[in-house]
């Protein structure tokens, strides 16, 4: 009885939040806001979604939780959608996930195959970013008894788990990771400490006092270093890709085609969008590893693998599909366990924070119809972006070739006024310029920046479950089952990540070697 | 760092101060200081957290530091061009400082004109239709319609009060 009562609020809850989302003027306005938008920030090479989210921060400012969750998660989750365009047509990347589908897209389009790319990528995006959130609403019911059961221990695992995961992200550059790490980790430190309430790094400056927020250090080691280095060369020299028109001139029909490629292969698009949205589950991988991962998943199983890399349809299908399935998978443990995903969803975390959601354990109980809107407006943007697309691609193709000379001062406004809304602190501004700098010198020089993210989201999250733990069971949680299970998880994957590093020894900047710098930026 | 990108010549198998060098001794210096200032001004249980991060970091930041500088001493492919980098840097500073001046509803704009107009040699056109529309959207929007209300500089309200005090704007 109990049970059927539970599952008719929880169906209640579903589709009454589905039904505001629709009969809601605002959210539905705001959505609607967001898809060009999330176009735009896929479109233009070096922008992306990271990028976006806190480039928008300063219009979501002062806006109710729920409509700026939305907002904000509308335009995060079509931004690789955005960026099948460009890419399919001209062949470069706009940004990193989006390069698995130059290996059969772009070898299509020089086989006049562009409306065909275009069509089959674009409805498997979109079927990729449905399935990934079907998936997250199958698997809710399942986890809350799980993430109910967590205590401060199981919370101080998980977050040194995330850390841990450093060790993925900052690939063969394991030592500049692991430093970034800690840089993101001591910046977490900054304000008042949890524990005894005194000042930590705060040199008396009334700024610093309630902390560093996430959005700022994002704005000054993401967006400053991107802009700087798109501005940094003469009028010209800033790469936007050659306008090829010739690649537009494709038919309606063709791209339905491709549209019914996906249903031709209905098996490979749904099995990538279930390991997209697995794979956008586990913290650290991120969207290029469920892009690759899908791909090298859709070469194994070809009867005929030679095709691939040569205009196979299955190439495209299978990377959109996981890139945007993982955004579904990647709310699971940003909203119900505070760890973010990936370096996307590390800012995300810190803009939710900033619009007064508080991911936890407890969103489950209190906050779950803002979670069912959170998980419909993905669906919807994805859906409705992907049939936008279908029918105007060719003409948002365009975006791709603004000018970074004219798209930088631009961005720097606003990511100044990003900055200083987080906090409404003109210092911030400062701080913003200082570190920005070595942030620059960290991109040219490809040191890992989101480990900074982990470290700044992660770290203090950890400290104070740890503090948490301590008063409750003394050191003796470290020995606890639970703690010698995390330990086992986390020694393994130390282990497995370094085994990968020193597999790779005889090639350039190794972890405990020098920064590579011979290969291009 | 050096204001030519292209590898250096091994010649004599100098020690050189690369960007990546740099980087490294600013991440020492900040880890090591943070451990300092944990250790002498914080509590025990204050200081505990800073302590373990201050301490690994500067250890990393040091074994960093060893393999750049032997790194430095070979061929070497500076990543930092001064001629092309510091001219950007400085424009982000000016930006920076004309907000904190005149605050975004004055500075943002004309800002965006100089960079567009100077930096970027757009046209005449280009340059006051961007800084028009950006005005529009700081004070049209954010200020008038959101109801957010920006900084409007440190500077701004003394000169608002001189111009005030010599009659030439209400106070």
């Amino acid at each position: 009885m109990h049970t059927a009562g539970a599952s008719e609020v929880d169906l209640h809850v579903m589709f009454s939040s589905l039904l505001g989302l629709l009969v809601t003027p605002k959210l539905l306005g705001l959505m609607l806001l967001a898809i060009p938008l999330g176009i735009f920030f896929g479109c233009v090479p070096g922008l992306g979604g990271k990028l976006g989210i806190v480039l928008l921060i300063p219009f979501v400012y002062g806006m109710d939780p729920l409509p700026g969750a939305v907002f904000l998660l509308s335009m995060h989750a079509i931004v690789h959608t955005g960026g099948i365009v460009p890419s399919i047509l001209f062949g470069v990347p706009t940004n990193g996930p989006e390069a698995p589908l130059l290996v059969d897209g772009y070898p299509m389009v020089r086989n006049g195959q562009a409306g065909r790319a275009l069509g089959a990528a674009l409805s498997a995006a979109g079927v990729g970013g449905i399935i990934g959130v079907i998936c997250l609403a199958l698997i809710l019911p399942v986890v809350e008894p799980f993430v109910l059961s967590f205590s401060p221990i199981e919370f101080f695992w998980l977050a040194i788990i995330g850390i841990t995961l450093i060790s993925a992200l900052a690939g063969k550059m394991l030592v500049q990771g692991l430093i970034v790490g800690c840089f993101g980790w001591l910046i977490g430190m900054i304000g008042l400490d949890p524990q005894t309430g005194v000042q930590r790094f705060t040199f008396n400056q009334l700024f610093l006092w309630d902390g560093f927020d996430v959005i700022s250090g994002v704005l000054a080691l993401y967006a400053l270093p991107e802009m700087m280095q798109l501005g940094r060369g003469k009028r010209g020299d800033a790469g936007t890709q050659a306008k090829n028109t010739e690649v537009t001139q494709y038919t309606f029909a063709e791209v339905w085609d491709g549209v019914k490629d996906n249903f031709r292969h209905w098996g490979l698009a749904i099995t990538t969008a279930v390991m997209g949205t697995f794979i956008g589950m586990i913290p650290g991988l991120g969207g290029e590893a469920a892009g690759w991962m899908c791909y090298a998943f859709a070469v194994s199983r070809s009867k005929d693998p030679e095709r691939f890399g040569k205009g196979a349809v299955e190439g495209v299908i299978a990377p959109s599909t996981g890139m945007n399935a993982k955004e579904g998978g990647g709310l699971l443990p940003t909203l119900f366990f505070g760890v973010p995903a990936g370096s996307g969803m590390a800012i995300m975390l810190g803009a939710l924070i900033m619009l007064g959601i508080k991911p936890g354990p407890l969103m489950i109980v209190h906050d779950l119809p803002l979670v069912w809107s959170l998980i419909w407006a993905i669906a919807m943007s994805n859906l409705l972006c992907t049939l936008f697309l279908l029918v105007v691609g060719k003409h948002m193709s365009s975006i791709a070739h603004i000018r970074a000379e004219v798209l930088v001062p631009v961005v720097l406004v606003f990511a100044l006024l990003g900055t200083y809304l987080a906090k409404d602190h003109w210092e911030s501004l400062l701080v913003f310029a200082g570190m920005g700098a070595i942030g620059y010198v960290m991109r040219r020089n490809r040191w890992p920046r989101p480990c900074f993210i982990i470290g700044l989201v992660l770290g203090p999250t950890a400290e104070l479950s740890f503090h948490k733990a301590f008063a409750l069971h003394g050191l003796g949680f470290l020995v606890q089952p639970t703690s010698l299970v995390m330990m086992s998880i986390i020694v393994i994957t130390l282990i497995l990540n370094l085994r990968k590093t020193y597999r790779r020894k005889a090639g350039p900047g190794d972890a405990g070697r020098a920064t590579p710098t011979s290969e291009s930026i | 760092m050096n204001s030519h990108p292209q590898a250096q010549p091994t010649s004599g198998w100098r020690i050189r101060f690369t960007s990546t060098v740099a980087l490294s001794v600013t991440f020492l210096v900040i880890f090591s200081s943070a451990a300092i200032v944990a250790w002498l001004s914080y509590p025990r249980e204050a200081a505990s957290m800073p302590l373990i991060i201050g301490g690994i970091g500067a250890a990393l930041s040091l074994l960093q530091l060893i393999t750049e500088l032997r790194a430095s001493r070979g061929d070497y492919e500076e990543q930092i061009d001064l001629r092309k980098d510091v001219p950007i840097y400085l424009w982000v500073w000016s930006f920076v400082i004309a907000v904190v001046a005149f605050g975004f509803v004055l500075a943002a704009p004309v800002m965006l004109f100089a960079y567009l107009r100077f930096r970027s040699r757009e046209s005449w056109w280009l340059s006051l239709l961007l800084p028009v529309a950006v005005l529009a959207m700081l004070y049209g929007v954010f200020q008038l319609a959101l109801g957010v209300a920006l900084f409007e500089g440190l500077a701004t309200p003394l000169v608002r009060d001189w111009l005030a005090s010599v009659g030439v704007a209400g106070g």
